[in-house]
């Protein structure tokens, strides 16, 4: 036999050809690892002074802020910096802050455990039936459009001010993103995976749980990034309107009590724990997308 | 002897939104136990649409499909696919992507493993097992597709222009390769392609569609002795006389219309 054509002795050959990964032939030179160190110090360079100059704007903004106070604008209205900071101490110091934190942290967490799940599965069903789109479809679209914080008094009336009537109104805040992202990525699965599932036979959960939730990853990820910070809005909205306690309700006790300080010191710690959260999502995000070669940016 | 596939009359209709298309008109068929046959046709002639038939994922609008006597009705079991498109799973690795279909019909994972490094060897894949698609070629991409459909154990395979997107070379070793696999299989095989010639390298008869709406033409039974040497084979005078008939039949019917 001049050429072996049998699957097993074509491994062989095969082994000769590339290597993934291996496709850059380039040889390293002296000339080209010059190159590539002046590269490196020139991007170093480059995030030093981008560094130095955003620190340089907020030691500018809060020294004029700072500045200012008292001298061009009465404290009563501006507050200063360095009032806010020493609030900020005397709170954590008080202990002060930890029922507000975290009365707003569970209202955020309950939301997103329930209005997650409420999402995706929705937005599975909708995206995998045509009947049911058809009929769900354009009420959905129709409360999505509604401004939901319009709803917040609506929801004080029915569940009262206490962790109900926030908790709901953070799911309705979270439903319809996560809802959306989900019922566009399981519109965009290609076709073929389905027919793949099909052809061996898989049934409708076999179908779901191999091809469509995986292929669901990257959507989620972003919708649930997106979903963080609107759960946060969505609970100190319903703080602001009626509480007993939470972040939202300490900036409208302070503003009730003429207290510029309390407020800013409020929105320090919103403003804190949002991007807490949010870098913890990028990490996640991070992490997922490298084990997930669909949709890299 | 009832044939492994058998296709009667059969009509196909698309409903579209200016109205119905029809993709199949009357077409019939027929591929007996162990029988190799590849369906030839212009592009849009519907060819692709009676494989879909045939693999339980079109509805018949009309006319029989038959797998072993029995009416199709949704995939059966023991039909493998491989598609134009490898359509594998991106964020499974080769490993687990051959697991799909093991894993549809349950059981062991140990014995799953053991099984999918097996086919991972009769595919030429060593040493890749980790790989994720798209770390891989195209021509391994397509072995992966292979060895998931091998897998599933089928009796008949139904191939969508399989080595379509490959580049000429690779395209004719892995035809070559799933050739000599499949004459130690002795399944049926339902080949869907335009190129003539890969036609009558693997085939044991080429059945040629007429353009759509469609319909089966006519057919030629390949008369080469099996196992073939596929480099041989494209320059002996049967094979080329072979090639002229069946291209005539194809052309045929667009000189008229």
């Amino acid at each position: 036999m001049t050429e072996s054509l049998s699957l097993r002795t074509a491994r062989g050959a095969h082994r000769a050809g590339p290597v993934p990964g291996d496709d850059d032939t380039r040889q390293p030179s002296d000339a080209g690892s010059a190159l590539l160190e002046q590269d490196q110090r020139e991007a170093n360079r480059f995030r030093r002074t981008v560094l130095v100059g955003r620190i340089a704007v907020a030691v500018v903004v809060l020294g004029a802020w700072q500045l200012a106070s008292g001298r061009l604008v009465s404290e009563f209205f501006v507050s200063s910096p360095s009032e806010i900071v020493g609030r900020l101490v005397q709170l954590v110091g008080t202990g002060q802050l930890w029922p507000h934190l975290t009365q707003t942290l569970i209202e955020v967490g309950a939301g997103l455990l329930i209005g997650v799940p409420l999402g995706v599965a929705l937005g599975v069903a909708l995206g995998m039936s045509a009947l049911l789109s058809g009929w769900l479809l354009p009420y959905v679209m129709a409360l999505y459009s509604l401004p939901r914080v319009a709803l917040a008094p609506l929801f004080i009336v029915w569940f009262g001010i206490g962790l109900l009537s926030k908790i709901t109104m953070v799911v309705t805040m979270v439903l319809f993103v996560i809802f959306y992202n989900v019922y566009q990525g399981v519109r965009n699965i290609d076709q073929d995976l389905f027919d793949v599932a099909r052809s061996f036979r898989a049934n409708r959960w076999q179908t779901v749980r191999w091809i469509m939730l995986p292929s669901l990853v990257p959507w989620l990820v972003t919708a649930l990034r997106l979903s963080i910070g609107i759960a946060l809005i969505g609970a100190v909205i319903a703080e602001l309107i009626a509480a007993s306690s939470g972040l939202g309700y300490y900036i409208k006790l302070s503003s009730n009590l003429l207290d510029v300080t309390g407020v800013f010191a409020g929105l320090a710690v919103i403003t804190a724990v949002a991007i807490v959260l949010d870098q913890a999502l990028g990490y996640v995000e991070r992490r997922v997308m490298r084990h997930h070669p669909e949709k890299q940016h | 002897m009832t044939p492994k596939v058998a296709v009667r009359d059969l009509r196909v209709a698309y409903r579209t939104r200016t109205g119905r298309h029809l993709a199949l008109d009357g077409a019939d068929l027929s591929i007996g136990h162990g029988e190799f046959v590849a369906l030839v046709g212009p592009s849009g002639c519907g060819k692709s649409t009676l494989l879909k038939v045939v693999a339980g994922l079109v509805e018949r609008s009309g006319g029989d499909a038959l797998i072993d006597g029995k009416p199709i009705d949704g995939p059966s079991a023991g039909v493998g696919m491989l598609f134009q498109n490898d359509a594998l799973l991106p964020w499974r690795t080769v490993h687990e992507n051959i697991r799909l279909p093991l894993q549809v019909a349950g059981g062991n994972r140990a014995e799953q493993d053991v099984r999918i490094r097996d086919l991972i060897t009769t595919v030429g894949l060593d040493g890749f097992a980790d790989y994720l698609p798209r770390q891989l070629s195209g021509g391994m991409r397509k072995r992966v597709a292979l060895a998931r459909t091998l897998a599933a154990d089928p009796d008949l395979f139904l191939m969508d222009e399989p080595f379509g997107p490959l580049d000429a070379l690779t395209r004719r070793r892995i035809g070559a390769e799933f050739l000599s696999l499949w004459e130690t299989l002795g399944t049926s095989v339902l080949f869907v392609t335009h190129d003539v010639d890969e036609a009558i390298t693997l085939a044991d008869r080429v059945v040629v569609m007429s353009p759509a709406p469609g319909r089966v033409l006519t057919e030629f039974p390949v008369p080469l002795h099996r196992p073939r040497d596929v480099r041989e084979l494209r320059f002996t005078p049967s094979f080329r006389d072979l090639h002229d008939a069946i291209s005539d039949a194809l052309v045929a019917p667009s000189e008229i219309a």
